[in-house]
């Protein structure tokens, strides 16, 4: 294994001196393989081309040897696998993006078996005409039964990463911000729009990708104000961070812009530090932002000039090689030949030269360069070619040479013979593309820019502002003047106004004078472009110029439809880099004009972002309230298995000897019907009705008649909606002539609520009457059997003879030493109490009642045995054996509805159309099966003649259907067709195994029909 | 049935005379006291605690034209009005909060509030509504330099200063629970949450104030 000497001595293109990185903090880490050493503040770029690297995966279609060819967001090739643990691997990452870490293990997405021995590029290399636009639609949808055949081959022949296969060990979370400015982009623009706002006292949030501030100044070498630009950049952060009313934001993509000034930003807080985080907070932060006013400073993208053969290693962005020298001391070759059509790449040779590497020659499209900066390249001896291109790239897995030939005025032919540059690095420059995607986002459609030569943001409804490059500023002066204009204005319209003059700083700047951009996309070749190499224009896609206009002259001509038919635009890196010259393209094929061309546009994500942070802390128990009762840790204690109802935990039931579920529920069956058992009731719906119309509210809402109901008394009520379709009941009580407490069922105590506040504020504001939610006030424990009196009477003072206390009676009282309510309600068809004690005492009672419970047998059932006991005696669930179809006379329960009332109650209309008074509806019955051991599957459908062919005629299903442990037998009900005047008839039940049920339609009261137990 | 006098008292609950002597009261966090009071006493690294804040008393009070009414007698037994939209209303252990245009959330004293149930119906007339909730909810004080940040990291509402400034209450989502927020200093806030999502609205705390070191308490009961 190689010393960290020998390591150090790889990066053969590291400079001795210089850059924003810490040499005393040597970073080994791992690519495809191999051991190599960066330093803290590169990236996984800069290192690997510090390293000497040039091959960093294999291209999508052809399969060909790519490079890293930008320093930043927008990089196509770059792409990569990292992560050292299974639980760890992240795909797609951008070299450009990730910063380097100790330990970091990196291996390219593309390229199988590896990147140096590809199938797929020999496939390219012989497919290269078969692999036409459209390709994989012209030949892999047929036959089409072959499609996922052929999926699986390419995509695991092309690579598109790798998804973790284990549990992600990192937490993730959201923050949410309120600011009168947001600033996006923190350059020289950026930076003075939140400085100007920030001085004018507005809450100013400003976010940036990068580690650090700065933006193009990070690379830059222009004074402002006199000092070092990334010394002026430190006293900006300073002032800002003395305030405590901005706050910013390294590492963080605004990804999205969303409607009304709402942003979502994306902060990787720990991935420069590691494989997870290292100490256990957040790896990814969410933010969301809503803004009074946003400022766009998110600068321009270089876009490279499409030439042929462009993509090999060693074709790089022109201000990349600045950005490596500059920030990362990283010369990403020895000899150089840099194309442009405009004056802001000449700073990327002089840069280059006074890095001590060899400058071949500058070639510059345009016949008669004039600005300022090509005299400073002329000044220091480097060759400038004008009217000039590079037609093609020559190398195998870097570039050795630059083919170089004179071009037209218009840059639309070849006018002279070729000359050959040996080189090992091309660098091009087409112009800058203002990085538009977040002013898409909000359905701003970008608008061309002769003068810019790039599609700036459009008309929008937002209250937004751009600043600086985004614009089409070209230099830093007018970067830091239209920054803070844009600052000023921004914070004013969000209400802090200022009238103080702006300080503005200076910039020494060279390219105070700049020259036309010559409009040229496509460079010409000596050959047609379907003839020539070929000329990439989406790198990550493989999309090349022949194969854009092949697409035109296939017919496809709106820029939508190109762009989904070759490709171009998609992936992680959105056609950062290649959109515009695709269309330029595109253009020129249909002899149209760009803007008549028009661009495809852009929505969330900016870049991609992880599961995780969308997710956030909304995990595992987390992810949705779990609501306890206040009983909850007896339970736990005592062997409860728990289900979910709505977000309740409630006890399905309990065991402690290890019997099965069956074993326990007969249990509980038996304890509660031999002796008493008791449930927590606690999760039901409490809704408390004060005012002197409350008692004609129910009459209103509910389907029975209120009028008479005394106080101290207790009614079952079944509630419809409009349709007449049952949709909640429970048990209200009258607590006073104007005060009575409704129940509901678990899950609908939230719909219920707005159902009466619904009505109230809407049909009948009139009414005096408020309602008030209890549920979370009262510990509700139901004992059930015929010793739950004896039992209660151990606790309470009260008279609890049946003819004191009577049944669908209420009480006031103590019970073990704190206020309770009792009500004389059953569920279960036995004789029944449910004590309601305010619930910091329901714990204090449960534990109480099972001291004086233990001569009883007092036994806890579950929500499992409340089924069973409930069916045994007839008792309907909502949700259960209604569906949103089912009238109350469909249940058996006509009388529960009193027509006569004298105002209205709702449902009354729905339930009497026509449709509602057939009498052979389907109707809830009891169901007994001829064999009483088999089990009746809820859900199995029901017919009357089980020789019918098939389809047979289904007349009903069932509902609810359960062991019944004191009865000894299945017992079910089920709505059948007619059901109720067919009692002792005959239904069969064809199940999916082969085998059909017979059942006997009957009362669906199975236990007590004359109430005796209840009533006792 | 029994006299309607007989009634009025049956449909109020009064608190058990021993309330305050028993131990039969329970709040919904006790069941992590011993856990979190033993790890608990954090070194000087953190920046924001949270507290779970002695039982007390809670009474909802309705009112829309008797509004005047209600203040008044308010105002008699606890020398406070009802305070005007999202303000609160404090006067030692008595505390009014605005909750909708037709309610307030009243706290006090855990042995006052049957007394104070009492007389505020029976004394104002017109149509109101006074339910005794102090059972159903759990009272949180969440405080310290980075409160507003595990806030920010909890809800969607504007917590900055100049929008919630000390007195403040707002209804609002955390995380997924429904809360009373109120601002009780620049750096201490109220949160009042129905008492079975305290758990849930607990450790979601617990885990948003990680990073600042977060330091817990239980308090006895």
């Amino acid at each position: 294994m190689m010393s960290t000497h020998q390591l150090k001595l790889q990066q053969r293109n590291r400079l001795a001196s210089g850059g924003r990185i810490n040499r005393r903090k040597p970073l080994i880490f791992n690519f495809d393989g191999r051991r190599l050493m960066g330093y803290e503040g590169d990236t996984l770029a800069s290192a690997l081309l510090a390293n000497g690297i040039d091959v960093v995966g294999r291209s999508f279609k052809y399969g060909r040897p790519r490079g890293i060819m930008t320093a930043g967001v927008e990089e196509p090739n770059a792409v990569l696998q990292i992560g050292s643990t299974e639980s760890t691997q992240i795909p797609n990452v951008k070299a450009t993006e990730q910063s380097l870490y100790h330990g970091l293990v990196s291996s390219p997405v593309n390229g199988w078996p590896s990147a140096d021995h590809d199938v797929m590029g020999l496939f390219g290399k012989l497919g290269g005409a078969l692999m036409s636009p459209g390709f994989y639609y012209k030949t892999f949808m047929w036959p089409k039964s072959q499609w996922e055949n052929y999926e699986k081959f390419i995509r695991r022949a092309a690579g598109l990463g790798k998804a973790p296969t284990k549990p992600d060990v990192d937490r993730y979370d959201h923050m949410h911000h309120h600011a009168d400015v947001m600033v996006v982009g923190a350059g020289p623009s950026g930076l003075m729009a939140a400085l100007q706002a920030s001085r004018q006292g507005a809450r100013v949030l400003l976010a940036d990708e990068r580690s650090e501030f700065g933006g193009s100044l990070l690379h830059s070498l222009e004074r402002i104000d006199g000092m070092e630009p990334m010394d002026w950049v430190e006293s900006v952060v300073n002032e800002l961070s003395d305030n405590p009313k901005v706050t910013m934001l390294t590492r963080a993509t605004v990804n999205g812009y969303h409607d009304h000034n709402f942003l979502t930003i994306s902060e990787r807080r720990t991935d420069h530090l590691g494989d997870t985080s290292p100490d256990g907070t957040a790896r990814h932060r969410f933010h969301k932002v809503r803004a009074g006013s946003v400022v766009l400073a998110t600068g321009a993208h270089e876009r490279p000039l499409v030439f042929a053969n462009n993509d090999l290693p060693g074709c790089m962005i022109a201000s990349s090689l600045s950005h490596y020298i500059h920030r990362f001391a990283v010369v990403p070759g020895n000899s150089l030949v840099l194309m442009t059509n405009n004056d802001s790449a000449y700073q990327s040779a002089i840069d280059w030269l006074d890095a001590g590497r060899k400058v071949v020659a500058i070639v510059d499209t345009r016949k008669s360069p004039e600005g300022r900066v090509v005299d400073l390249a002329l000044e220091r001896g480097i060759r400038v070619l004008t009217g000039s291109v590079i037609i093609e790239a020559k190398g195998r897995k870097r570039v050795s040479g630059a083919v170089v030939a004179p071009i037209n005025a218009q840059g639309t032919f070849v006018t002279g013979d070729t000359r050959w540059l040996p080189c090992d690095t091309i660098a091009s420059s087409g112009g800058w593309s203002p990085v538009v995607h977040l002013s898409c986002h909000t359905g701003s459609r970008p608008v061309w820019s002769e003068d810019v030569l790039g599609f700036v943001p459009g008309p929008t409804t937002e209250q937004r502002y751009t600043a600086g490059s985004i614009s089409g500023k070209a230099t830093v002066n007018e970067c830091l003047a239209d920054g803070a204009s844009q600052g000023r204005v921004a914070a004013a319209a969000a209400g802090h106004q200022s009238n103080d003059d702006i300080n503005l700083p200076v910039a020494a700047s060279g390219n105070d004078v700049v020259g036309d951009t010559m409009p040229i996309y496509l460079v010409p070749h000596t050959k047609p472009v379907s003839r020539a190499p070929k000329q990439f224009v989406d790198m990550q896609n493989d999309v090349t110029a022949a194969g854009i206009e092949m697409t035109t002259r296939e017919g496809f001509e709106s820029i939508e439809h190109v762009k989904r038919y070759t490709a171009l635009g998609f992936g992680t890196d959105q056609g950062k880099t290649g959109n515009i010259n695709g269309m330029a393209i595109v253009a020129k094929s249909l002899n149209k004009t760009i803007e008549e061309t028009g661009t495809t546009v852009f929505r969330p994500n900016y870049t991609p972002v992880s599961f995780g942070v969308v997710a956030g802390a909304h995990t595992d128990a987390l992810f949705d309230p779990q609501r306890f009762t206040p009983m909850h840790t007896w339970h736990l204690e005592n062997g409860a298995q728990f289900e979910n109802v709505g977000q309740w935990k409630r006890p399905l039931f309990y065991t402690t000897t290890g019997e099965t579920m069956e074993e326990a529920i007969a249990r509980e069956q038996l304890a509660t019907r031999n002796n008493v058992g008791i449930l927590d009731a606690s999760t039901l719906g409490k809704i408390d009705i004060q005012g002197k119309d409350a008692r004609e509210f129910l009459g209103r809402v509910y389907t029975n008649a209120w009028a008479k109901l005394a106080p101290g008394r207790c009614r079952y009520g079944l509630m419809c909606g409009e349709d007449g379709m049952v949709m909640d009941d429970g048990v209200t009580s009258c607590l006073d002539e104007n005060h009575f407490l409704m129940t509901t069922t678990s899950g609908g105590a939230a719909r219920v609520l707005s159902w009466l506040e619904i009505y109230h504020q809407t049909e009948w504001p009139e009414m005096e009457v408020y309602f008030n939610s209890v549920t979370d006030q009262w510990a509700t424990m139901s004992i059930a059997g015929p010793d739950s009196r004896k039992l209660l009477a151990s606790l309470t003072e009260i008279d609890l003879s049946a003819e004191a206390f009577g049944f669908m009676d209420w009480r006031a009282a103590n019970v073990a030493g704190v206020p309770a309510r009792i009500f004389r309600i059953s569920f279960t068809g036995d004789l029944s109490y449910e004590i309601n004690v305010p619930a910091q005492y329901g714990l204090h009672v449960w534990k109480a009642l099972f001291k004086a419970g233990a001569e009883y047998n007092l036994t806890p059932y579950g929500t499992e045995t409340m089924h069973v006991l409930r069916a045994e005696k007839g008792f309907i669930i909502v949700g259960q054996d209604t569906d949103g179809s089912v009238t109350p006379e469909d249940l058996n329960h006509g009388w529960a509805v009193a027509n006569n009332k004298p105002f209205s109650f709702i449902g009354k209309r729905g339930m009497n159309r026509a449709d509602c008074l057939r009498s052979d509806r389907k109707q809830l019955v009891g169901l007994l099966t001829t064999d009483p051991s088999v089990n009746l599957p809820e859900g199995a459908q029901a017919v009357r003649d089980p020789e019918q062919e098939i389809p047979m005629t289904m007349v009903g299903h069932v509902t609810s259907s359960y062991h019944s442990a004191f009865l000894g037998r299945r017992i079910a009900m089920g709505v059948i067709k007619d059901g109720l005047q067919r009692m002792g008839e005959k239904v069969y039940f064809p199940l999916v195994d082969g085998t059909t049920v017979e059942a006997t339609i009957c009362s669906t009261v199975f236990l007590d029909a004359d109430s005796t137990r209840q009533k006792s | 049935m029994s006299n309607s006098n007989n009634t009025v008292i049956m449909n109020l609950v009064a608190n058990a005379t021993a309330t305050n002597a028993c131990n039969a009261a329970h709040t919904p966090m006790e069941h992590m006291r011993d856990a979190v009071n033993a790890q608990a006493k954090k070194g000087a690294g953190s920046s924001v605690a949270l507290t779970e804040q002695a039982l007390c008393g809670l009474v909802v009070l309705r009112a829309n034209d008797a509004k005047d009414a209600l203040s008044k007698v308010l105002n008699k037994a606890a020398n406070i009005h009802l305070p005007d939209r999202l303000q609160s209303a404090e006067n030692g252990d008595y505390c009014a909060r605005w909750m909708t245009p037709d309610e307030w959330l009243l706290s006090c004293p855990i042995n006052q509030a049957f007394e104070l149930e009492t007389s505020l119906r029976s004394e104002v007339d017109g149509h109101i509504a006074v339910v005794n909730v102090s059972g159903g909810f759990s009272v949180f004080k969440l405080s310290g330099a980075d409160a507003r940040n595990v806030l920010r990291k909890s809800s969607v509402y504007d917590v900055n200063p100049e929008n919630f400034p000390e007195g403040k209450v707002v209804n609002t989502l955390l995380a997924k629970s429904q809360v009373t927020l109120r601002a009780l200093a620049d750096d201490a806030f109220e949160i009042i949450v129905r008492r079975s999502f305290a758990d849930y609205v607990w450790l979601w705390l617990q885990r948003a104030g990680s990073e600042y070191d977060i330091q817990l308490s239980l308090l006895d009961s």
